[in-house]
């Protein structure tokens, strides 16, 4: 299941999380949880950064999708609407002691945005992806599944 | 209108500004004498108290305190039980107005509570504020599963108990100067949800509260009032308090959890 949860639903943030990264070339899961019906809890490090992944599918109205990157001095946070209708975009703050700049949601979400990328390249206006980069985030999230399930497996975290 | 004296050790004046501000009771500020001590949040708060309750005061708030005092308590725990006293804790997190209101509405199983905040404290005492918010709204922290930290951040996992109910607390803290300082709970249920989210000034702002289940969205009013006010009025009105010992016994177990999250490498 959390091989599963990781490359089916957390695969979703975790590109995003790895360009946060200093150093995402060896992701270590420190402790992973797994909740039930169906979600997780994971403590991640990769260099000298940490991360925190939450993940809870529970049966009512009203998903709520954040990702957050703090350091001393800053903070970017982005609201994503459900992924599941055409609902406009996230919205998205960045904030530093002396101000916080707001970025207010946008007509069209990621999967339009994704189709009008696959349509400029297609129509040779726009340079495929960086395989290298598609590789990488691959293997970010793929060692993460595995190490995570791998710990769940041997009774960690339970 | 009953009239107070509260004497202060320790406090510096916004404090002091943010519990006067419209109070229930008639206020004076008082150099020695005070029917009520305001014990401030310095890490010696502690000794300040010992040495209170020695010099014959037997009614006290203590502000904040800090971490540091954290499986320090046996001798004041021992004599504010031989005198009697009359001890309240004011953190702003956990007696936010909006915490106690939010707890009565939870209705439901939650499997998992997630706390995560920001702030310039020194991260054992961000962690206590969540820890100490957490039980305020009826998770009871036990044990420490799995913790890494520094200075700089925090992320741990700890068994608590919800009820009856075994439930997993999530606690994320992170030292930053960036945005405004504060703490988000939430409660994660199969069709239940909650959420409670706390500054962390000691100002009268009314926290965010509400609960979420499949039939519809409550959201919770509160009222522009101080963590530290609602202290005061709560020490005024108290006609049957909370024994000092219990009081302490239970925030030491609390800082004790923080400390080993904090110092957790």
């Amino acid at each position: 299941m959390m091989h599963g949860a990781i490359m089916g639903l957390a695969i979703h943030d975790l590109p995003l999380v790895r360009r946060l990264l200093v150093d995402a070339s060896a992701p270590e899961v420190l402790h992973a949880v797994r909740l039930a019906p169906f979600g997780y809890m994971l403590t991640l490090r990769a260099g000298e950064q940490m991360v925190d992944m939450f993940a809870f599918m529970h049966g009512h109205w009203r998903p709520e999708w954040t990702l957050s990157a703090t350091a001393s001095d800053w903070q970017a946070h982005a609201e994503f609407t459900p992924s599941f209708v055409m609902a406009g975009s996230g919205q998205a703050s960045f904030a530093t002691p002396a101000q916080v700049i707001s970025q207010p949601p946008l007509a069209e979400n990621g999967y339009a945005g994704e189709w009008r990328a696959i349509a400029a390249m297609m129509r040779g206006e726009a340079p495929p992806p960086d395989l290298d980069e598609i590789v990488q985030d691959f293997t970010f999230a793929l060692a993460i599944a595995e190490q995570a399930s791998t710990m769940i497996e041997e009774g960690a975290g339970q | 209108m009953t009239s107070v004296k509260l004497e202060c050790d320790g406090m510096a004046g916004v404090w002091e500004r943010a519990l006067a501000a419209s109070l229930p009771a008639s206020v004076q500020w008082a150099e020695r004498d005070g029917d009520v001590v305001l014990i401030g949040r310095q890490d010696g708060w502690a000794a300040r108290l010992r040495a209170r309750m020695e010099a014959g005061q037997r009614r006290f708030i203590v502000i904040d305190p800090q971490v540091g005092a954290a499986g320090q308590l046996s001798d004041t725990i021992a004599m504010a039980e031989r005198i009697g006293a009359h001890i309240v804790l004011c953190e702003t997190h956990a007696d936010n107005p909006a915490v106690a209101p939010f707890r009565v509405g939870l209705n439901g199983t939650y499997a998992a509570a997630t706390i995560t905040g920001q702030g310039e404290a020194p991260m054992g005492d961000l962690v206590l504020q969540q820890l100490r918010l957490a039980r305020a709204a009826g998770f009871a922290p036990d044990a420490v599963l799995h913790a890494a930290a520094d200075a700089r951040r925090a992320l741990a996992t700890v068994q608590a108990h919800y009820g009856e109910d075994s439930a997993l607390l999530r606690l994320t803290a992170v030292y930053s100067r960036a945005g405004e300082a504060h703490h988000r709970l939430m409660l994660h249920g199969r069709t239940e949800s909650a959420s409670l989210h706390l500054w962390s000034d000691p100002l009268a702002r009314p926290g965010q509260a509400f609960h979420i289940c499949e039939q519809q969205t409550t959201e919770q009013p509160t009222i522009y009032e101080s963590a530290h006010r609602a202290a005061l009025r709560r020490l005024s009105a108290a006609s049957d308090p909370v024994p000092a010992g219990a009081v302490l016994r239970q925030w030491d177990h609390d800082a004790c959890l923080a400390m080993v999250i904090a110092g957790a490498g």
